[in-house]
């Protein structure tokens, strides 16, 4: 089958103002269909900010976002019946049961078969144990769980996976990073994952976009950009190296 | 005892007040109202010889729940997403304002349907009172409490939507805030001139005159009913376009998602 040669997701120029405060200062780039994209950045670069303006949740100054080849703005509940969203910082409902909450998000986004998507997710995390119990009373690591569930209750085409493992111990982190890129493979979606794991963002990008103080610095697989800033005799990509060099070097700029 | 550690406690507390000042409601804001309030109707039982003093205070405390529950359930059904993190899960999937607001509504509806019964039964069982003897004209008093309690619950929404979750409390105060001049257990001429001029302005004050002339004259007062109407048609439009800009302001500043 011929592969699409449109970006799932094309970002453009994007720039969001809050007030005299640029938080994103005209990012552009473009996620392939399939594909896993990093996106990084240190603390209050823009990286929620651009995924809040995808989603539609912060108004753009400036700039455009073309989903599925679309423009959002007009086709706002189309595309995002074929998205999904994940953050650690933003959990499910609360009072409701894991099951309870994967149901009316099956039915915000439309799911024809949830029951058997519900369960079948529920097994694939290894939760079905949990269907019945509220998410209050969930540990971080079975909540984390259950959000992924929800982010991938619609087969999502592009998911945006925001800090999703974050204040998670290793163990629960690689798990879950398994079934991520088990579940990306087989249904082929294409993913924005942010993370402040470096090695994380390695085991599962297989391009990475690096903004600070809202701009793109820096572009390329995790090996191009190790090389790019620790030399070229790198054989093993370090995100994390670059990372730090990259972020204190933007903030002496700053 | 040591006083530091109490002194910390004191300053916890005061440093919480100057900046989420609703935390004073309590301290003045019920109490006056509540004297205001129980002012009115002292000074309307004194005047009144009437047989029908008991259903005058039931009728419209029947009444005023309703669209008290209305009201509140709008803001409050908000505040759970609020207080739950749900707000930009709920806003990052399809839903548009106008079906979340629907369905809020539609559940706010069955809510009180069950409400109403349920205080029907216990008024008629309990305290001798009849809903059914205000006629075919409750289901039009209920019309016009429903849609004001919609319209001021939309209000409210949009306040704590653009001003944060520290407005919260508003969902319960406002309402209470309106019940002076609503004339809900005294008629309109009871109050002072002013407040007079504030009440024909609350739909709730045409409804509650209407429930009154309905027991004394045993007939249901159209004016009042098309004054109700007319003005929560106004009030609707007015507190529907408000959460619409709001919600383009919300967008654009960032406070969507920062509410908590």
């Amino acid at each position: 089958m011929k592969k699409s040669s449109k970006p799932v997701l094309e970002v453009k120029n994007l720039v969001k103002n809050f007030g005299d405060f640029t938080a994103v200062d005209g990012i552009s780039f473009e996620i392939k269909e399939g594909e896993i994209l990093g996106f990084l950045g240190p603390n209050g670069a823009g990286k929620t900010t651009t995924i809040y303006c995808i989603l539609g949740l912060i108004e753009k100054n400036d700039g455009s976002i073309r989903i599925f080849d679309k423009d959002f703005a007009k086709n706002r509940s189309e595309i995002l019946e074929m998205m999904n969203y994940c953050s650690a910082e933003y959990n499910l409902i609360w009072n409701l049961s894991v099951w309870e909450n994967l149901f009316v998000y099956s039915k915000l986004y439309n799911v024809v078969d949830c029951r058997a998507r519900i369960t079948e997710l529920l097994d694939i995390f290894e939760i079905s144990d949990l269907k019945n119990k509220l998410i209050r009373n969930l540990s971080f690591g079975q909540r984390a769980r259950a959000g992924l569930c929800k982010a991938f209750i619609n087969r999502p085409k592009l998911l945006l996976l925001d800090e999703p493992m974050a204040s998670l111990d290793p163990d629960v982190v690689d798990k879950g990073i398994e079934l991520i890129k088990r579940i990306q493979k087989e249904e082929k979606m294409s993913v924005l994952y942010t993370s402040h794991n470096m090695w994380e963002i390695e085991e599962v990008a297989s391009e990475v976009v690096f903004i600070n103080h809202g701009k793109v610095v820096a572009k390329g697989t995790p090996l191009e950009l190790t090389r790019q800033e620790m030399g070229l005799e790198a054989k093993e990509p370090n995100l994390r190296e670059v990372f730090i060099k990259i972020s204190r070097r933007g903030n002496e700029l700053s | 005892m040591n006083l530091v550690r109490v002194y910390a406690v004191v300053l916890r507390h005061y440093f919480l007040s100057v900046h989420q000042l609703d935390r004073l409601f309590g301290v003045f804001f019920y109490p006056t109202i509540s004297l205001v309030l129980w002012g009115f109707i002292s000074r309307y039982v004194q005047q009144i010889q009437s047989n029908h003093l008991a259903a005058l205070l039931l009728g419209g405390l029947l009444l005023w729940i309703v669209f008290e529950n209305v009201d509140t359930d709008i803001g409050l059904s908000f505040m759970w997403d609020v207080w739950e993190g749900n707000v930009v899960n709920s806003f990052a999937s399809p839903i548009t304002l106008f079906e979340y607001m629907f369905g809020t509504i539609l559940v706010g509806f069955l809510k009180i349907l069950v409400t109403i019964i349920t205080l029907g039964i216990i008024a008629s069982v309990f305290y001798n009172f009849n809903v059914t003897a205000l006629g075919f004209g409750l289901a039009l008093f209920w019309v016009n409490l429903i849609l004001f309690g919609w319209a001021f619950g939309i209000f409210k929404l949009s306040l704590i939507l653009r001003f944060g979750s520290r407005l919260g409390p508003l969902t319960w105060s406002l309402p209470f805030m309106l019940m002076p001049f609503s004339a809900v257990y005294y008629p309109v001429k009871i109050l002072p001139t002013v407040f007079q001029k504030i009440a024909w302005f609350i739909p709730l004050s045409h409804v509650f005159e209407g429930m009154r002339y309905t027991l004394a004259a045993g007939k249901f007062d159209f004016g009042q009913f098309y004054m109700a109407m007319g003005l929560n048609l106004i009030y609707l439009v007015l507190s529907i376009s408000l959460l619409i800009k709001v919600f383009g302001v919300v967008r654009r500043n960032g406070q969507l998602v920062k509410l908590r």
